[in-house]
């Protein structure tokens, strides 16, 4: 149906575009231009007002000559135009006090640390500590900072000989601007990158992007040693499998993941949602007793404090399911499956319960994943389920587990376990059990369903892709 | 106005009319430009590559390419992709997954502007989901 109005955006799906590829370029390169003339500006005015004044002071200091010095008056001055805290010094008998003191040394920081230096120590020399703090350093931190310095102390410093008039506490190089110089580098190198990104995404196709991609991902970035091909024959991995013996047959398949991190999420959520409410409803009961109840927020209240009981209720129910129910497990005799192929596997069932039944079911799901707007949806589609086993009126003790024989084929010319990045085709035995008391389990263990042709054949194919570019 | 490049262009040929082909076996595919388009043409790809379709977001893998740069001469305007098709993945039209094998005949023209001809073929048995008829 056409729209009445006119359509300012439309949302889009993953990676489709659409408008002028020029546009869109001289968009991105702005876009990547911006970062990097701000990390380019930052970087200079680092530079120039910043770390070459600290070289150039670097290259001042090395220039003294150490001496050592007592400490005979210390005080916290204020001066407005500075930006940090600075010591001074000032050699008793060169200035005298009301004057200005001499060119200094370097942060609070530093001159602690150089104090406990040792050197090559003259005579001991008057000296007067001044602490120059901005108005927006507190007195009483200025004055933490002084009080290392009491006076009397004898501490080491180092003069100009040509001039004793200048004199510093200490001598040492600050690291943390040059650690700071990568902030700005980072937006340059971001910039310079999406420009690259950019110009190779207008010059390459598709296709050759990806080529480069694939080999790329063939190799461990940092050993350089050739990967898993799962990704090049989107077959999924035995790995997990081939790792797994079993106790009845020979292989024992991994239990589907996520059940744990599903049942945190929910006890947050629980535990959350009804703390929140429980203040609101503290606040209704004491309405109601001190009998002026406030019936519109006992309205609103009354909802979200049955929300939070049917949200514990749920909790519950899957944290006995989770763990009331013993573990379950299956074991096949070969694997992977070829389609057409018929094979033994056997389920044990632990724990100590009455079931009203159990069963067993081969399960083919279609799973694909995809962006809309900012949100990564994933939609399931059951295309094939068919029950091997069913059980009933059975109790399950600690001391005799459940264990039931039985056979599977997966369809012949069924489609094989497939696994890309956003989509996938997975094959499955599913157990579901119906406990006389407790609420329904499930639990999934994945299968691997291979193309009927030798694996081998599959693997070499996917490490010697055919690739000839003129 | 420099004239564009259009879709009929190149013609793709594949060794097999059906376009069926048996996971492992060999594939020849020739792509022929036409002569009156060549001089306009800056570079050409041709690609055998599968790629999802469907509900997901595309996946895709190139399994092999070919590249020539223009101007192309009589000989560079017949370009010839001979390679073994993988045992895996086979074609598949599922419900929300699909997988898609193709030829894919890529032109440039030097201004940004790329024209794109693209050949299905089908590997393997498969072309429906599990336990469909």
């Amino acid at each position: 149906m056409r729209s009445r109005y006119p359509l300012l955006w439309l949302k889009k799906r993953g990676k489709r575009r659409s408008g002028s590829p020029g546009w869109g370029l001289s968009g991105e390169l702005l876009y990547h231009g911006v970062f990097i003339a701000v990390g380019a500006i930052a970087v200079w005015l680092h530079v120039a007002r910043v770390l070459l004044p600290d070289l150039q002071q670097r290259e001042e200091l090395a220039q003294l000559t150490p001496a050592q010095g007592v400490v005979e008056d210390a005080r916290v001055v204020t001066r407005a135009g500075r930006d940090q805290a600075e010591w001074r010094v000032r050699l008793l008998g060169e200035e005298s006090e009301d004057e200005e003191p001499s060119e200094s040394a370097a942060t609070e920081g530093d001159t602690a640390a150089d104090l406990s230096a040792e050197g090559e120590a003259p005579e001991p020399t008057g000296v007067t500590l001044v602490a120059v703090a901005a108005p927006s350093i507190a007195d009483r931190d200025a004055q933490a900072l002084l009080d290392q310095f009491p006076v009397g102390k004898t501490v080491r410093c180092w003069i100009d000989p040509e001039q004793p008039g200048r004199a510093t506490l200490a001598r040492g190089f600050r690291w943390w601007p040059w650690w700071m110089l990568l902030i700005p580098l980072s937006l340059v190198v971001i910039g310079v990158v999406g420009m690259i990104r950019s110009a190779l995404k207008s010059t390459a196709s598709v296709e050759r992007r990806y080529l480069v991609a694939q080999h790329a991902s063939r190799f461990d970035p940092f050993t350089g040693e050739r990967l898993s091909v799962a990704s090049a024959t989107a077959l999924p991995s035995t790995d997990d499998v081939d790792d797994s013996p079993g106790v009845k047959l020979r292989y024992r398949l991994p239990l589907e993941g996520g059940g744990a991190w599903r049942l945190a999420g929910m006890t947050l959520i629980c535990v959350v949602w009804n703390l929140l409410v429980g203040v609101f409803l503290i606040g209704v009961l004491a309405d109601l007793v001190s009998g002026t109840p406030n019936w519109p927020v006992t309205a609103v209240v009354m909802p979200l404090a049955a929300a939070g009981a049917w949200l514990a209720y749920a909790l519950l129910r899957d944290t006995v399911g989770a763990s009331g129910v013993g573990v379950s497990r299956v074991e096949i005799a070969t694997h992977p499956i070829i389609p057409g192929q018929t094979d033994g596997g056997v389920v044990l069932q632990a724990g100590q319960f009455r079931l009203r039944w159990l069963s067993i079911s081969l399960v083919c799901e279609e799973i694909a994943t995809y962006c809309e707007g900012t949100d990564t949806r994933t939609e399931t589609a059951e295309v094939y389920r068919e029950e091997l086993h069913r059980s009933r009126r059975f109790r399950i003790d600690n001391d005799r587990p459940f264990e039931q024989a039985f056979t599977f084929t997966v369809p012949e010319g069924a489609m094989h376990s497939f696994l890309s990045p956003h989509n996938e085709v997975r094959w499955l035995l599913e157990v579901r059990g119906m406990p006389v008391r407790w609420p329904e389990f499930r639990r999934r263990f994945r299968l691997c369903v291979y193309p009927p042709q030798h694996l081998e054949s599959a693997t070499e194919a996917a490490h010697n892709p055919a690739e000839v570019v003129a | 106005m420099k004239p564009s490049l259009s879709a009929d262009a190149v013609r793709v040929v594949l060794d097999r009319p059906n376009g069926r082909y048996l996971p492992g076996e060999a594939i020849e595919v020739v792509a022929t430009i036409d002569a009156e388009a060549a001089p306009l043409v800056a570079a050409a790809e041709v690609s055998l590559l599968w790629y999802t379709a469907g509900k997901g977001d595309e996946d895709l893998h190139v399994h092999a390419m070919q590249r020539v740069r223009g101007p192309l001469t009589a000989e560079t305007r017949r370009l010839t992709l001979e390679s073994p098709l993988p045992m895996s993945p086979h074609s598949y039209a599922g419900h929300v997954v699909k997988v898609c094998w193709c030829v894919r005949v890529r032109l440039f023209d030097g201004r940004r502007r790329q024209t794109v001809v693209e050949t299905p073929l089908v590997v393997g048995v498969t072309s429906k989901p599990a336990g469909a008829a």
